[in-house]
């Protein structure tokens, strides 16, 4: 298998993700303002004009509380000749949900308005060991494998194969497993996956794969291995001794949780990458690895290419 | 040299050792001790604990924001034709006898009179469980005090990593706490005045968000309606939680946490002991239940009693036969409407109609025969090898770290 240079079309889509992801919030502050506005106006009387008092108990960043405010403000009817004056304490809070906006009317009423909560990531610092995000989606990701052209996907009974202008998804019949593993193979046109109790074999165009009920063999580090059937392992391997073997007899273990570290030939660690949140698969791919982490906050699942600059080490 | 070759040992070690974190380990058997009531296992009423839902199951589940999901039905579609939501049964659902799940047109065909987000609701409420087909089966009980679960199989979501679960139950806190010390038990629950005294090497302690409201329920529908609200203005809860709580806790007029609801703010807590002698008649009485076997609510009763006699209502505290009780109410769903609608039937109360959760809860409250104080977090003691302990009972991705 092996990982090809990042290509334009993902840094196209990265660049607009981000852009996007920006404008979505700000448009998610300005909606949210103008619904609550209409709720509260709906409650004044046409001599009557709010007055708010505005408190943040969320975790909305000031900034955005501020032009909550400032939007909120303008939203709600100017009415400079207003006889009356109707104190509304407005209270950006949050639940479960994403955030939650609340006016209560000083004449007895409460108004609320859920606005969805956006989560910024935190931008990726370097490290030696470099890595690179190949994709991230809220379901369980159990490998990926990156073309030139392509990007193929393997969920817990899903293969997704993304193309530049198009996108194809199968599902797959096979057993349910706790703490699912999977391992994919491309080779030209034909794909195989690998589950517990079950392999997938079957073609990219068309995408179509057979499964049958019972755990192949596939090669890891160069060695025939195979799933445990019903179980979250790989028959006759430890947990410990699922590594990546890179640069000619060093290796990639995942030593914690959420690290990346690189073990020379005498098991002294050479360098570490960390990630942000659980490590969930590490497969080798090409000369690095590939590794599948599950974030608790977000609960998004991401596969990052781990590269071993080998000339240096 | 010599230095260098018992570090490089030492770092090989840690590398082997280390490495096992990555994946959860199946087997074992893991002793958890609860203060829960009688009624695991009883299946008509498999709402009774927060381990049920680990044996009797829904058709649709609540996630952890709140979201309803398929579960034992897979999808949904409307027939307009014939006014009913249709679910689609998931298929390979083993049942004890080892025959399939194939649900009847009564479970699987719902009559569209209600929104469908209502529908949803109601169809994930434990006691709507609609087959034994869970994670975990019951292999031995003696009712009310010991259930041993052991590991489905066949279990569509795939088989837990733990082989067995031996919960005793109705155990006291303190009793929980002994057995955890003499190694009876892997998993107790503690109370939040002990979190401090908890931390010590080879006690994991866990404290989840707030998951546990603290209110006084009026049992005796002749305590009038100005008495009920005279007390709930009498009792000073932020004086309580910093002097009695240690602190822990977080006092609310709400039913739901503000984490989970957002609006529990709404709630006032603020104590008004001249609105509350308003209020109450002259010679007002008011019994106060106290639960022996409760440390906690045992003090915070007595203090409630304090408080409430300073507006003018002569209180007794009693073991029995009382005008209201103080108890503890788990939160069993992060969803609000689920949730209210839980604790109604729970609490034997009307179901609110419903609507937006902050209505439905305004509803539940607005008579003053629930009278919400504080919010607790679930407090555990665990085993160091203990991993994936959750605050909502899932047992099934709960794993044990080889020794």
């Amino acid at each position: 298998m092996e990982t090809a240079p990042r290509s334009t079309f993902m840094r196209v889509v990265s660049c607009l993700v981000l852009l996007l992801s920006g404008w979505a919030q700000a448009d998610q502050i300005e909606d949210g303002a103008h619904a609550l506005a209409a709720k509260i106006a709906a409650h004044l009387a046409p001599q009557e004009r709010a007055h708010l008092v505005v408190r943040n108990i969320s975790g909305l960043p000031a900034a955005d509380a501020i032009r909550a405010r400032s939007k909120l403000e303008a939203a709600l009817p100017r009415r400079s000749r207003a006889k009356s004056v109707v104190d509304v304490s407005v209270t950006f809070s949050e639940n479960i949900a994403g955030y939650l906006w609340v006016a209560e009317i000083h004449k007895g009423e409460v108004e609320m308005v859920a606005v969805s909560t956006n989560t910024v990531s935190a931008a990726p610092h370097r490290q030696l060991l470099a890595k690179r995000l190949l994709w991230e989606q809220s379901e369980p990701l159990l490998d990926v494998v990156q073309q030139v052209d392509r990007t193929v996907v393997l969920g817990n009974g899903t293969v997704t194969i993304v193309h530049a202008d198009k996108r194809s998804d199968v599902v797959l019949d096979i057993p349910r497993v706790r703490d699912p593993r999977g391992r994919l193979e491309v080779d030209g046109n034909t794909l195989t996956a690998y589950f517990p109790g079950a392999t997938c074999r079957g073609t990219e165009e068309p995408l179509h794969l057979d499964c049958g009920g019972s755990s192949a063999e596939f090669l890891l580090n160069g060695d025939k291995v195979r799933f445990t059937p019903g179980r979250n392992t790989i028959a006759g391997l430890r947990p410990g001794e699922e590594t990546a073997s890179v640069c000619e007899g060093m290796k990639l273990v995942a030593l914690k949780e959420d690290l990346v570290t690189l073990l020379d030939k005498n098991g002294s660690t050479r360098d570490q990458i960390e990630l942000s949140g659980q490590i969930t698969a590490l497969w080798p791919a090409g000369d690095g690895a590939l590794a599948v982490m599950r974030n608790p906050e977000t609960e998004q699942y991401a596969a990052y290419a781990i590269s071993v600059d080998c000339a240096s080490h | 040299m010599r230095y260098r070759w018992i570090a490089l040992a030492i770092s090989c070690l840690s590398a082997v050792v280390a490495a096992g974190v990555l994946r959860p380990r199946y087997g074992g058997t893991l002793r958890v001790e609860t203060s829960a009531g009688p009624k695991i296992g009883a299946t008509e009423n498999p709402a009774a604990t927060p381990f049920a839902g680990q044996i009797y199951e829904t058709l649709v589940h609540c996630d952890s924001h709140g979201e309803m999901k398929p579960w034992l039905a897979t999808a949904w579609t409307h027939d307009a034709a014939m006014g009913k939501w249709i679910f689609s049964a998931r298929k390979n659902v083993v049942l004890p006898n080892g025959t399939l799940w194939t649900p009847g047109e009564d479970i699987l065909a719902v009559p569209d009179t209600k929104p469908l987000d209502e529908i949803l609701v109601e169809a994930s409420l434990q006691n709507k469980a609609v087959a034994e087909s869970g994670a975990f089966r019951i292999s031995n009980q003696r009712p009310g005090e010991f259930i041993r679960l052991v590991a489905n199989e066949n279990y569509w979501g795939g088989r837990p990593f733990l082989d067995s679960v031996e919960i005793q139950m109705g155990r006291t806190r303190h009793d929980q706490l002994l057995d955890f010390e003499l190694g009876k038990a892997d998993v107790v629950e503690a109370e939040i005045t002990d979190i401090k005294a908890l931390k010590q090497p080879n006690v994991v302690v866990q404290v989840s968000k707030p998951r546990e409201t603290i209110a006084l329920i009026f049992e005796n529908a002749k305590i009038s309606d100005p008495i009920r609200q005279a007390v709930a203005l009498s009792i000073d809860r932020s004086s309580m939680q910093r002097v009695m709580l240690d602190k822990q806790g977080e006092v609310s007029g709400a039913l739901l946490p503000q984490w989970i609801s957002g609006y529990a703010f709404l709630f006032p807590t603020a104590r008004d002991v001249a609105r509350a002698k308003d209020l109450a008649p002259p010679g007002a009485t008011l019994s106060l239940c106290e639960d022996p076997r409760d440390r906690v609510l045992r003090s915070l009763v007595d203090r409630i009693a304090v408080d409430v006699s300073q507006s003018g209502i002569a209180v007794r505290t009693a073991i029995s036969a009382c005008d209201a009780d103080l108890v503890r109410l788990p939160i069993r769903s992060v969803n609000p409407q689920q949730a209210l609608l839980s604790l109604a039937s729970e609490l034997r109360v009307s179901a609110p109609a419903w609507g937006p959760p902050f209505e439905m809860e305004r509803e539940l409250l607005h008579d003053y025969r629930i009278v919400p104080l504080f919010q607790f977090p679930f407090v555990y003691a665990l085993r160091p090898n203990v991993k994936n302990w959750s605050a909502q009972g899932d047992l099934a991705d709960v794993w044990l770290e080889e020794n």
